[in-house]
């Protein structure tokens, strides 16, 4: 299912010119999000990498309680991005604004 | 509203497509993170001290590298890092030390590890955290962190 809605979605970005600078853009823009928050995600992992040679303590207690504060608040913001989407949408198409149109009947 | 065929009147397409990157960015960046983090509390470093600690109904056993063995108190020094040898002679039970956010499983004829640094000074809680029969709420000693 997914995939076949992925498929049309893409049918429709790649039908006109207009449609497909709007795919370049959003790729664009896509990767300007992405790129450095991958990058940002990479300094940690070099940063352990580097440190390796003098043996620091890890203080479990702090590491630990520091990380579920991190999670939570990436849980909150998430939560407020998707719940905040959900309203939108429903205010943008609620019945009052969305003009009704007529079936035509079948015989 | 804009069907999948037509052209889209009236839409948000940056918008949409910044609520998505934004939201697969965050759950990115928290994966990443929270495995960074596993990563580095899992291992033990190689000064720590070897504590072997005995569970069995309904009390604890711990023995310092020594010989010197103690029975429902740890004494252990401030600073420090140890690393538990943890394994049980009856039932599996579970060693946990709440404020250090300490748990693993003690099981019959396996040894599991864990491992903190004793930080701060003071008398704290080790129970068990496994259900392991009538009287496994009493089955508590007391760590003795010492400056």
């Amino acid at each position: 299912m997914i995939v076949i809605n992925l498929s049309r979605i893409f049918k429709y970005c790649i039908k006109s010119p207009k449609s497909r600078s709007r795919l370049s853009f959003s790729i664009k823009l896509l990767s300007l999000v992405l790129g450095p928050l991958f990058i940002g995600s990479l300094i940690p992992i070099l940063d352990s990498a580097f440190a390796q040679g003098a043996e620091d303590l890890v203080n479990r207690r702090i590491e630990i309680w520091d990380e579920f504060y991190r999670l939570m608040t990436v849980a909150m913001v998430v939560g407020v991005l998707v719940q905040g989407f959900i309203i939108y949408i429903v205010f943008k198409f609620r019945e009052k604004t969305v003009k009704q149109k007529e079936v035509p009947s079948q015989q | 509203m804009s069907s999948h065929t037509g052209e889209r009147k009236g839409s948000h397409y940056t918008l949409e497509w910044l609520y998505v990157a934004a939201v697969i960015a965050l759950l990115g960046w928290a994966s990443v993170d929270a495995w960074i983090v596993e990563k580095n509390i899992d291992e033990i470093p190689e000064s720590a001290i070897t504590i072997k600690v005995v569970a069995q109904q309904w009390f604890w056993t711990f023995e310092h590298p020594d010989g010197k063995k103690e029975v429902g108190e740890l004494h252990l020094k401030v600073g420090q890092a140890y690393r538990f040898e943890i394994t049980s002679k009856d039932v599996i039970h579970s060693f946990n030390v709440p404020f250090y956010l300490s748990l693993m499983d003690a099981v019959p004829g396996r040894i599991n590890k864990t491992w903190f640094v004793a930080d701060a000074p003071g008398e704290f809680l080790i129970q068990c955290r496994e259900y392991c029969g009538l009287l496994h709420y009493q089955m508590r000693a007391t760590l003795y962190v010492e400056a």
